[in-house]
């Protein structure tokens, strides 16, 4: 059988040598702002930054040996996130840490562009195909002006094509990496990482086009990611730890080929912190 | 069937995939009163808002598959889980980024439904009397159809009575589901499952007599552990009145029961939209639910209430008496932490959803509230059987 069938059996997986560690670290140099989301993918460090390089608009996909690595494929067992844990010197990395799954990003949406840009989908979500689920982030990777708004055209996790409500974009400037709907305190912003979608959608399967509304400055990438775990590190210094079978019995499944990565609601600018953390995945028979 | 055991959970999350998560989002506004609770099922975000739609004083069912008949307005939970299988909640996350407020206090709900009040229906000091039965006569179009005077939603759950025989395939104390036609006219579900697949009773006869639907609570028999709060939909002018009376039916099927406590309405600055009206500091307020009757632990159906007393709204404000059953609840400490619990473990409880939950979280603010404060939650959800 695929999967754990018992607590046994997981703690089995250890004692048979199916587990893999891998710590990372982060040392941004981009400046933010307290109470944005910021994708610390771009960031410098280890794993290497990614840079949302690609044809514009044309959707691509990230190397998950280039995130917070898991090792080699492992189907037909199956994996899942054992442990988690994050540390931090610096109080500007406070807060809340969403570790995801990056499926598919579409690179260099111009912010000043008023027309309607429309994406090219040669390329498909590789997890989650249906799209059940799966989430858009807008992140900053030119710095935008602040001011503007845009609706996307979308298909969901159902295959129908739907339009988002608007979204509005920071009031200010938005820096690389941060996420350009998510300044605090803006009316009509979406109210977290993500962006909104239609009445009743829970997902995206993949993006059509993207029209903004005011011109917003800047590139952006829309960057299709589901949601896997959260930690959050609540002071300096002290790690913040957790065991996803004893301590939040959810054990988050790992697919072969996923890009994980983490994003942060930061307490304060990220620029020259560091944050320091590990991973540790296990995997059934 | 839920979990029979932690291995069981683990086989059932690992090698049978059924777990679920779920993110939302919603934007608070406006700035909120200290002390009180409120609703977030109006703030934009993720699922998007509802206004509370409907006709006054009418039943307004609401479920995951409809909603509140015109936006889907609950947390998405991925449906009935099937067969024997029950759906619980294994864990949850929130967060709140505010100016000022903290410390909160959010309360995970599954709204059954609600009345709406609308226009003199909140301005008047008499008694309203809410609409939960429409007499009605059945005929045949794609199946039996039934014809009666108002708008019912989809989805709403019913029973039938009769003053001689009802249309074949239809019995007495029984559930049925009411599949929307028009706004006068419905067919109907044997099941929950049905009602979602549109697979409806067929037409015989219409029966003979007087028939009478009367509405239910959608997912918790004779409304058992339901609660009852008025929360704002489009704030009125200004105002402040007392319920100064009430029947109820309790989840013991006793009609005339009263709510207690002679609670006060939120005058202008606590009556905004979103705000549980009769929660906050003062005397006299209640929060989030209304304080039912000696003895009671649940509510079946509302027929009247009376705002009287105090300062009569004016104005032409939304308030809808919403119906709800309380799940879980969380504290939120302090701005931008990210509070969690583990419901298995550390609070072991395992809320189960029920198949059409409605889920909505309610807030409640030691402090105001900044507007435009964003809450985000992740909900893990896990089932069995």
């Amino acid at each position: 059988m695929a999967g754990f069938g018992t607590v046994g059996a997981w703690a089995d997986a250890y004692a048979a040598g199916r587990e893999h560690f891998c710590s990372f670290r982060k040392v941004p140099s981009q400046a933010t702002v307290a109470g944005w989301w910021v994708d610390l993918s771009m960031t410098s460090g280890n794993p290497v930054p990614n840079y949302y390089a690609a044809s514009p608009l044309e959707a691509a996909v990230l190397d998950g040996e280039r995130g917070i690595f898991h090792g080699a494929d492992k189907s037909p067992s199956v994996m899942h996130l054992a442990k988690l844990g994050l540390v931090t010197p610096t109080a500007g990395f406070v807060g809340r840490y969403m570790l995801l799954d990056y499926l598919l990003y579409y690179p260099f949406v111009d912010g000043d562009d008023l027309d309607v840009q429309t994406m090219v989908n040669d390329v498909a979500l590789p997890r989650y195909e249906d799209g059940a689920g799966v989430q858009v982030m807008a992140v900053c990777v030119a710095p935008s002006t602040g001011g503007g708004s845009f609706t996307f055209t979308y298909v969901n996790q159902d295959g129908v094509t739907r339009t988002s409500p608007t979204q509005v974009c920071s009031t200010t400037a938005s820096g690389i990496t941060s996420i350009v709907t998510s300044q605090q305190a803006v009316a009509g912003m979406p109210g977290g990482p993500f962006l909104a979608l239609a009445s009743g959608d829970t997902g995206v399967r993949s993006i059509v086009s993207v029209r903004h509304l005011v011109a917003n400055g800047g590139l952006v990438s829309l960057v299709l990611v589901r949601p896997l775990a959260d930690l959050a590190i609540r002071e300096i210094n002290t790690m913040a730890e957790r065991h996803f079978l004893i301590q939040h019995p959810a054990p988050p499944r790992i697919y072969d080929g996923a890009y994980l990565g983490l994003i942060v609601n930061c307490a304060a600018t990220i620029a020259a912190a560091t944050l320091a953390g590990f991973c540790t995945f296990v995997w059934s028979e | 069937m839920g979990f029979t055991s932690l291995d069981d959970l683990v086989t059932q999350i690992s090698a049978n995939g059924k777990y679920l998560r779920r993110d939302s989002a919603k934007l608070t506004s406006p700035v909120h009163t200290a002390g009180g609770w409120h609703s977030t099922m109006g703030l934009a975000g993720n699922p998007v808002a509802s206004t509370f739609p409907g006709t006054s004083l009418l039943w307004q069912g609401c479920d995951e598959n409809t909603g509140d008949g015109t936006n889907l307005l609950g947390i998405n939970n991925g449906g009935a889980p099937g067969g024997t299988a029950t759906k619980h909640i294994l864990n949850v996350g929130a967060s709140i980024v505010a100016a000022a407020g903290a410390p909160w206090q959010l309360k995970l709900v599954d709204l059954q439904g609600y009345y709406r009040l609308a226009t003199t229906d909140v301005t008047g000091t008499g008694s309203r009397t809410l609409i939960n039965t429409n007499t009605f006569t059945a005929s045949s179009s794609s199946g039996l159809l039934l014809t009666f005077t108002n708008d019912f939603a989809s989805g709403t759950k019913v029973r039938f009575t009769t003053t001689t025989t009802l249309p074949t395939g239809l019995s007495l104390a029984t559930d049925y589901w009411l599949v929307r036609v028009s706004s006068t006219t419905a067919r109907v579900a044997t099941s929950y499952a049905n009602y979602v697949a549109g697979t409806v009773v067929a037409y015989t006869d219409g029966g003979t007599g007087t028939h009478t639907l009367t509405i239910q609570m959608p997912r918790y028999a004779n409304g058992v552990g339901c609660q009852a709060a008025f929360v704002v939909g489009t704030a009125p002018t200004a105002g402040g009145p007392n319920l100064s009376a009430s029947s109820y039916t309790n989840s013991a099927g006793t009609a005339g029961r009263a709510f207690t406590g002679s609670p006060t309405m939120g005058a202008a600055a606590d009556a905004y939209a979103g705000r549980v009206l009769h929660s906050g500091n003062a005397a006299g307020r209640y929060g989030p639910f209304l304080p039912l009757a000696g003895g009671d632990t649940g509510i079946a159906s509302v027929q009247s209430f009376t705002w009287s007393g105090g300062v009569a709204y004016t104005g032409s404000g939304v308030v809808a008496l919403c119906i709800m059953r309380p799940l879980l609840d969380i504290s939120v400490p302090v701005t931008g932490m990210w509070s969690e619990r583990d419901l298995v473990n550390q609070l072991p409880s395992l809320p189960k959803v029920e198949d059409g939950a409605c889920l909505v979280w309610m807030l409640f603010g030691t402090g105001a509230t900044t507007t435009a404060s964003p809450i985000t939650s992740a909900i893990d959800f896990g089932w069995g059987g």
